[in-house]
């Protein structure tokens, strides 16, 4: 209980009084300065009485339209306060919003006293990620002599969480994988650490391969093998083209994907694995890191895949000598298919008639091809590594055809391919009538991942928000339920 | 959140009727009557300035307005019973919203207990200490009893307990 301005007045005028008697030397004064402080006594006894009264009839909400946010989401928060009966009392309350959220306009209440129910809605953005509660809202009462405050109503909790991929699903067929990329077998033996076989002595071995522990334990000459120790080269690719802004904001195909490539970069740094990275824009590459196993370079592939971003105007981020590369490059094999069906326009007969419109149409496709981005990306980057490499694509579904050429072309010289795929119909935004519609699509999508799979050498993996996922396998599944039933009856 | 339209320096708890009320103006006419009683004809003229600063400023600068008039009515030295009178219609001032209070018998029993409290302590205390003395004596004692009031209202609040909760909390 604060005394106001007013209540100071009353108060200096009764010690006036009495200084004034002091100075008169008049015990008199103090019986306006007894009658003063019997008055104000008697204004605080209301005050009290009017505030409790107030307190226990008095209902306050503070309410967020949504609990469960991102960053920077603005969402409406209302206050609300109801009171029981009229009462001559004034009445402030002020929301008890986090520090962390920013309200377009004060969350305030004036209760004025002839009103039983006010209610005030803002917009109250959330800028930090976090579990943040409001505080009680502050309510503030004054009958202008006296002024107090207290905390009254309940409190919500509002959850942020930061903009980006969330329930994130790396698998196949709508299962789940551990791992997509980690410790790998060498695949040879050799100089290692780790034990791998024993096997019998053979002439030829040398001395000091021989386990003479082993030896003397079976009576005749072994020699134990160990596991070679090995770095797997790799190379991420990782496209970036229009097709790869689709998806909520933060939450595209590129967000995706650049989350597991980060991912993948962390592990290769763990394993000392050779890392470089290819980025395809639409009109060619737009970044070319060469692998190396230094901190440095893992650390500017970090950076350059946080930088990256769907582009539409490629060739402003290609060097001219790329360009240029872009523009020399042909398949090796599309100059034979061009000898080849010179040869047959120049021959006649009925064996060259019949054979010419299949190499046309070969040549039509080569060249499309070779106009892929993608491909032409992946295609000048393996023709630079020696030794066999192991290539991380990571891409959408849209052009089906081409990524099937580009993983094949990977697959050549003994590479191993991963394919990081962003199934498209799992960014689609849509209602309940389009997943079941999107189910069917993602049956499509699954045959085509599964005929990549089908390469030798190569993995294909589906990459998305998985509750998206499980709604569209969920709606399959009901589908199916419902035309079971439906046949059966 | 001052209330501006409200120029007088009383609790809008009592309302504007609180002053206008007729219980006011029967005690500006008690003001009156009691300085004329006690006063004669000089008594009458300061009641009637008292009920003139009472309904322009309201009852604190009617209290003062009229404990000044009654000292300067008496230069040489007041008797007590006259004083008793003028302070019995000043009290009436102090009174009269008892009739628009929501509460009014609880309002008029703090009235009247607290000023009869401090004017018999004021009584006591004048001889034995001398008139400062008196004047801290009765300061401290009003502002005891305006503190417990303060504590009691927020203990009623829960705001007591809450304080106590949280240092409990910061205690490692």
């Amino acid at each position: 209980m604060e005394p106001t301005r007013r209540l100071w007045a009353v108060a200096g005028l009764a010690l006036g009084l009495a200084a004034f008697g002091v100075v008169l030397a008049r015990p008199v004064a103090l019986v306006g300065s007894v009658l003063l402080a019997g008055w104000i006594l008697s204004r605080q006894y209301l005050f009290y009485r009017a505030t409790v009264g107030f307190s226990e009839e008095l209902s306050v909400t503070q309410v967020s339209e949504k609990t469960a946010i991102r960053t920077d989401e603005s969402v409406a928060a209302t206050l609300t306060a109801t009171v029981g009966q009229s009462r001559r009392i004034e009445c402030v309350l002020e929301a008890g919003l986090p520090i962390t959220a920013a309200a377009t306009a004060p969350l305030e209440l004036h209760l004025s006293p002839e009103q039983r129910r006010a209610s005030m809605t803002t917009s109250v953005q959330w800028p930090v990620a976090g579990r943040h509660s409001f505080e009680q809202a502050t309510v503030t009462v004054t009958d202008g002599l006296f002024r107090e405050q207290w905390p009254a109503g309940p409190t919500e909790t509002v959850t942020v969480e930061p903009r980006g991929p969330r329930n994130f699903h790396v698998g196949a067929g709508g299962d789940r994988i551990a791992t997509a990329y980690g410790e790998h077998d060498a695949g040879q033996l050799g100089s290692g650490l780790e034990p791998a076989e024993l096997r019998e002595y053979v002439p030829g071995d040398t001395a000091d391969r021989i386990d003479w522990k082993a030896t003397a334990r079976l009576g005749t000459p072994y020699v134990r093998e160990f596991e070679a120790e090995t770095d797997r080269k790799t190379v991420l690719v990782v496209d970036h083209r229009r097709s790869l802004d689709q998806g909520p904001v933060d939450e595209t195909k590129l967000d995706y994907l650049r989350e597991l490539s980060l991912a993948i970069t962390d592990s290769a740094s763990q394993l000392d694995d050779p890392l470089g990275l290819v980025t395809v824009g639409e009109q060619g590459v737009t970044e070319r890191i060469h692998p190396a196993a230094t901190p440095d370079r893992y650390t500017t592939i970090r950076r350059t895949l946080l930088d990256l971003d769907t582009t539409g105007q490629s060739s402003a981020g290609l060097s001219d000598s790329t360009q240029a590369r872009l523009r020399g490059r042909q398949p090796k094999t599309l100059a034979d298919v061009r000898r080849s069906l010179a040869t047959l326009e120049a021959e006649d007969g009925r064996f060259a008639d019949r054979l010419r419109p299949f190499y046309a149409q070969r040549q039509q496709y080569l060249e499309r091809i070779s106009e892929d981005p993608l491909y032409g990306a992946v295609e000048t980057t393996l023709t630079r590594e020696q030794g066999p490499v192991l290539t991380v694509l990571c891409t959408d579904d849209r052009a089906q055809t081409e990524l099937l050429e580009t993983v094949k072309r990977a697959t050549r010289n003994g590479g191993t391919v991963l394919v990081l795929l962003a199934p498209t119909v799992l960014y689609e935004q849509g209602g309940l009538t389009e997943v079941e519609r999107a189910y069917d699509r993602y049956v499509e999508f699954e045959e085509f991942r599964r005929e990549l799979s089908r390469i030798d050498g190569v993995t294909a993996l589906e990459v998305g928000p998985g509750d998206r996922l499980s709604a569209v396998l969920t709606a399959g599944e009901n589908r199916s339920v419902r035309a079971h039933a439906g046949g059966g009856s | 959140m001052e209330q501006s339209e409200w120029e007088r320096t009383e609790s809008s708890l009592l309302g504007r009727d609180g002053v206008q009320h007729w219980s006011g103006w029967l005690a500006a006419v008690v003001v009156v009557g009691t300085f004329s009683i006690s006063h004669g004809l000089g008594g009458l003229v300061a009641g009637l300035v008292t009920a003139v600063v009472w309904a322009a400023l309201g009852t604190p600068s009617a209290i003062a307005a009229g404990t000044v008039l009654l000292i300067a009515q008496t230069p040489d030295g007041v008797d007590p019973l006259g004083a008793a009178v003028v302070a019995i219609g000043l009290f009436a001032l102090v009174l009269a919203p008892a009739v628009t209070a929501r509460d009014a018998a609880g309002y008029a029993a703090v009235a009247v207990l607290t000023t009869a409290a401090l004017g018999v302590l004021a009584w006591l205390a004048v001889d034995p200490l001398g008139l400062w003395l008196t004047t801290v004596v009765l300061t401290l004692a009003g502002l005891t009893v305006a503190y417990g009031l303060h504590r009691y209202l927020r203990l009623r609040l829960g705001m007591l307990g809450r304080v106590e909760e949280q240092s409990t909390e910061d205690t490692p």
